[in-house]
């Protein structure tokens, strides 16, 4: 799965390295990084706005790294979000970036700034599932307020098909139960259920 | 795997809620079978799968495989049958299943593969079916059902896509006692026939909570509901839920409203708008306590603060951030205002290992805001030896703690 989502960026990286600076709209991008050469730096800026993956429909008003020197490579913490009218939450990615090379890897993502009418319909369309329902009913999850996160493709592919797509989840913290459900928007359709239930 | 074995349950748990209605008959949700003592059975076979469940849409077909194989001694003849589950909310017939070979004679230790087909007619309707495949007759008791001992229990969920999208099938909300809210439901029919709507209050679910610390139910008397009779197709439609908090009210309240639309895709108790109210009242009067500062003291230092779910909000009372306006009262019966000297915001996070679902893996070890804690300092120097009064007034704060601390 790495390496697919490594791959993933690598073509990221190399085939719109040179499409977002100077476009209009363009985010406010700040890097930090205690012991990070100037340079890289300088790259990490220029470069992350074409490595992160905003929803479609979607412009980052705002990203943020923090990077940190990881032996000869550099991780990077992501925090990127659109203006408060056009999504809320916040996408977080997890990059390795390769001074050598000026590439980005992806490690792992959060991603949950999203329109709240497309958090919406990916919450109905979970809850059109029997199942589903009759799980919130039985883990006393209804009165949850669910999380919406996208999902890329390279990990969808794992339970479903390689396209975007959406984990409803309801979490209650003080008993531990989860149920999510993995949503097609496409089809507008439930495609797999996991549950998590304290004893 | 995990997800079939999770929706097993869920057939199981409706399945015996129906008998329980019908029969007044209590069953739970995971039988323990106890099989007859194995010198009983002529027939000692493997069956791999024991259950099979598939999701199939009328009109679709689906192709599986099943296992059999001859554990005893003796040659025996298998002519599998299709039986019914006596708890089953529907039953496959016969005619949707195709078995290839129909028939099989194993000799000890050999095995088969059946090869199962079923085909789902287009008029059939949406619901959970279940049947058995039995490979021969022996059967056992459970209670007063009996139950073939080599058989394969099937399950099909037929289900359409919805003609008629809910954009909100829930309403959560934190709400004032007398006050009076407005719940839009929209709807959108993507069909190409107008669809009608009848909805009603009241919930036509099982398994609600009763008893001590449920919430209560909304009265229907409360609640008024604007709707078109239908919707045209291809168009949308909204659906106006206003309920009027009584004055009294308190706690948590819980209702329904059944959309009544005339869309066979949607279950009857999947359309339905579930309304959870929370109702809060903003106290008028401040918090009051009592304390003494002793003689000699330099310091007063008073603490206030609230810790909060990350997703706890005042809904359609109020959002933000938790505040507090702090008043002491001085020995001689002065009112002193003091400014917050201090505000920290602490967060709880979570890194989430370990209760993530499969396709969120990707987020392990990354940051996740599970509580915030607001806490504001005021402090007053050389403050009057004798007795004082703290008193806090709270916003947007269900609750609060507070320290007093004198040095």
């Amino acid at each position: 799965m790495q390496i697919f989502l490594s791959l993933l960026f690598v073509a990221l990286a190399i085939g719109c390295l040179q499409g977002f600076q100077g476009q209009e709209n363009a985010p406010s991008v700040t890097v930090s990084g205690k012991g990070i050469e100037e340079e890289a730096l300088k790259k990490i800026k220029n470069g992350i706005g074409d490595a992160v993956l905003p929803y479609p429909g979607i412009t980052y008003d705002s990203i943020n790294v923090t990077a940190r020197k990881q032996g000869s490579s550099i991780s990077l913490e992501v925090l990127a979000s659109a203006h408060p009218g056009l999504a809320e939450g916040v996408d977080i990615y997890s990059f390795i970036y390769d001074p050598g090379s000026d590439e980005f890897f992806l490690k792992g993502y959060s991603l949950e700034n999203l329109h709240l009418s497309v958090k919406d319909d990916a919450i109905n369309v979970a809850l059109q599932s029997d199942e589903l329902t009759q799980l919130l009913e039985s883990m006393a999850l209804f009165q949850e307020e669910p999380t919406v996160k996208r999902i890329l493709p390279a990990t969808s592919e794992k339970f479903y098909q390689p396209k975007t797509l959406f984990s409803v989840t309801w979490r209650d913290y003080e008993t531990g139960n989860v149920v999510s459900a993995l949503v097609d928007p496409g089809e507008g359709k439930l495609v797999q259920l996991w549950s998590r239930e304290e004893q | 795997m995990l997800v079939v074995g999770v929706m097993f349950l869920a057939v199981l748990s409706v399945a015996a809620q129906q008998v329980s209605a019908q029969e007044k008959v209590v069953m739970v949700a995971k039988p323990t079978l106890k099989p007859a003592p194995s010198s009983d059975l002529s027939a000692k076979l493997w069956i791999s799968p024991k259950n099979k469940y598939l999701q199939l849409k009328p009109g679709e077909a689906k192709e599986f495989t099943v296992k059999v194989k001859n554990r005893g001694e003796n040659e025996i003849t298998l002519s599998p049958e299709l039986e019914v589950l006596p708890f089953a909310e529907y039953f496959l017939e016969e005619s949707w299943i195709e078995l290839v070979p129909e028939k099989a004679t194993l000799k000890a230790g050999e095995k088969v593969t059946f090869t199962v087909k079923i085909s789902i007619p287009e008029n059939a309707d949406v619901g959970n079916y279940n049947s058995v495949l039995a490979f021969t007759n022996e059967t056992y008791t459970r209670g007063s059902f009996p139950i073939k001992v080599n058989s394969l229990t099937m399950g099909v969920n037929i289900w359409k896509p919805p003609v008629v999208k809910i954009l909100r099938k829930y309403v959560r909300d934190r709400v004032e006692a007398g006050g009076s809210y407005t719940y839009e439901i929209k709807l959108e029919n993507t069909g190409d026939e107008a669809v009608s709507l009848s909805p009603k209050f009241g919930s036509t679910r099982m398994g609600r909570c009763l008893g001590m610390g449920c919430p209560t139910e909304l009265e229907e008397a409360w609640v008024s509901i604007n709707s078109p009779d239908k919707i045209e197709a291809g168009s949308k439609a909204t659906v106006t839920i206003v309920v009027n908090m009584p004055a009294e009210a308190k706690g948590i309240y819980q209702g329904a409203v059944n959309l009544g639309i005339n869309d066979p895709s949607i279950r009857e108790w999947n359309q339905e708008v579930r309304l959870n109210l929370v109702v809060w009242q903003q106290p008028v009067e401040p918090y009051e306590k009592a304390f003494t500062v002793p003689e000699g003291s330099g310091k007063l230092s008073i603490e206030v603060g609230v810790n909060q779910h990350a997703y706890e909000k005042f809904g359609s009372i109020n959002e933000g951030e938790p505040t507090f306006i702090v008043t002491l009262v001085s020995p001689e019966g002065s009112e002193i205002s003091p400014s917050a000297r201090k505000t920290v915001v602490t967060s709880v996070i979570n890194l989430g290992a370990g209760y993530l679902p499969p396709w969120e893996e990707e987020s392990s070890g990354m940051y996740r805001v599970e509580r915030i804690n607001y806490r504001e300092t005021f402090i007053l120097e050389d403050p009057a030896p004798g007795g004082w009064k703290l008193k806090v007034m709270p916003s947007n704060a269900a609750k609060f703690e507070y320290t007093i601390e004198v040095e």
